[in-house]
């Protein structure tokens, strides 16, 4: 038999020959020491990957992923960008749209408030801005992200919240405000239709405000001062 | 019927996460193209056939992910596969792989190679198939999987057997 190649004694190191180029291979390696450290070789290559990588352990993440849920499928959870608590710590961030929800705050035309449900109030009660939640609100599975606390001039606290549906087929994610009123319950603020705003400093003063009106100010929270009013409990 | 795909999901998850370790040679990258090929797997349930092989399907969606990476960083590939030639056949390769080496050495190792490499050893070596199944899991003839897998086991040998592979690590 003339040199095998490599792929062929390794097909052989594999079991992945016919039974009679085997034979022959087996019979070659039994005189020819350079073929057997060859088709060792092979073999000892293939042993070297199964043994290291059964020392691998599983992503715990993912098992737990695929065990519950089992009743409402998630779907792709989305992961909190690294940068997003960073951001929220920053003075503002232009991209935030906290502003549009404001004019509820005035307290103007279709106003509406309506309580929060029990889940929705106890998220909102002890959750810092920037870390996102999973709860049941309104039927749904959601994940809760509260963006920020703001507090209006009459000192009322509020929290811009985001709302990502985790049943597959959900809808988009839904940005909300609610406001806490004087017997500590947050109420959800009705989203009014997009009204530009313009930042002054830690102000908020609606675009839309007449000249002259008196301004529907109100300020953003630091981490700090967030973590404060919480520990406080919002009074 | 949900519980039954996420069971198998889970079933299959020491391979799928094996193999992704092959592919990507590095533990938080296995873990996440573990995590989004069962998150895409969940999404597109519907596309996968019962009576089919999950497993393969599950394959595919974690190759083409990581694929999907590689494009996005074309920085990682590292060799073609071309210039992997002949390499010394008289050595003692006993002595250099006897001893039981830890997966990060292997690891470190493999990332040196190519990805074409690193598919077929991942298929045929880690998780155990044929090579015709390899090469329809690749999509390439038989002959071109034994030849990468020939020369990615010899290259494998190669840089374990060079003095700063083996004599480095305590472990070997």
């Amino acid at each position: 038999m003339m040199r095998p190649s490599d792929e062929q004694l390794m097909a052989y190191a594999d079991g992945e020959l016919p039974a009679a180029e085997a034979a022959a291979i087996a019979a070659l390696a039994e005189s020819d020491p350079a073929v057997a450290r060859r088709i060792h070789a092979f073999a000892a290559t293939r042993a070297l990957l199964q043994q290291s990588f059964a020392q691998a352990e599983i992503p715990q993440r993912t098992l737990q992923f695929l065990r519950e849920g089992a009743a409402s499928a998630p779907r792709a959870r989305r992961r909190l960008p690294r940068w997003l608590p960073m951001a929220l710590a920053a003075s503002f961030v232009a991209g935030i749209a906290i502003v549009l929800l404001m004019d509820t705050l005035r307290g103007g035309a279709g106003f509406a408030p309506t309580a929060a449900p029990a889940a929705l109030q106890a998220a909102l009660e002890g959750t810092a801005s920037g870390v996102p939640v999973e709860r049941v609100i309104d039927g749904r599975s959601v994940e809760l992200l509260p963006l920020a606390t703001l507090q209006t001039a009459d000192g009322r606290y509020c929290r811009e919240y985001s709302l990502t549906p985790l049943d597959p087929g959900g809808a988009a994610a839904e940005r909300a405000l609610a406001c806490r009123d004087a017997g500590g319950a947050w109420q959800r603020q009705s989203a009014p239709a997009a009204a530009h705003a313009a930042e002054q400093g830690d102000t908020y003063r609606l675009a839309g405000a007449e000249p002259g009106a008196a301004p529907a100010g109100a300020r953003r929270l630091s981490p700090d001062q967030e973590r404060a009013a919480m520990a406080s409990g919002w009074r | 019927m949900g519980d039954t795909f996420r069971s198998d999901l889970i079933a299959l998850l020491p391979r799928l996460h094996r193999f992704a370790l092959a592919l990507s040679t590095d533990r938080d990258r296995a873990d996440d193209l573990v995590q989004a090929a069962c998150e895409r797997a969940l999404t597109r349930r519907a596309q996968w056939q019962p009576g089919t092989q999950l497993d393969s399907w599950m394959f595919t969606i974690l190759r083409n992910l990581w694929i999907d990476q590689l494009r996005a960083r074309p920085r990682e590939v590292v060799l073609d596969d071309d210039a992997l030639e002949a390499l010394p056949d008289d050595r003692d390769w006993n002595r250099e792989i006897e001893a039981q080496m830890s997966l990060d050495r292997v690891l470190a190792v493999m990332r040196e190679l190519s990805p074409a490499l690193r598919s077929v050893l991942g298929l045929v070596c880690v998780d155990g198939r044929s090579y015709k199944e390899a090469a329809e899991a690749l999509g390439v003839p038989i002959g071109t999987v034994m030849s990468r897998l020939s020369r990615g086991r010899m290259e494998l040998l190669r840089r374990l057997g060079t003095p700063q592979g083996v004599g480095h690590d305590a472990t070997v």
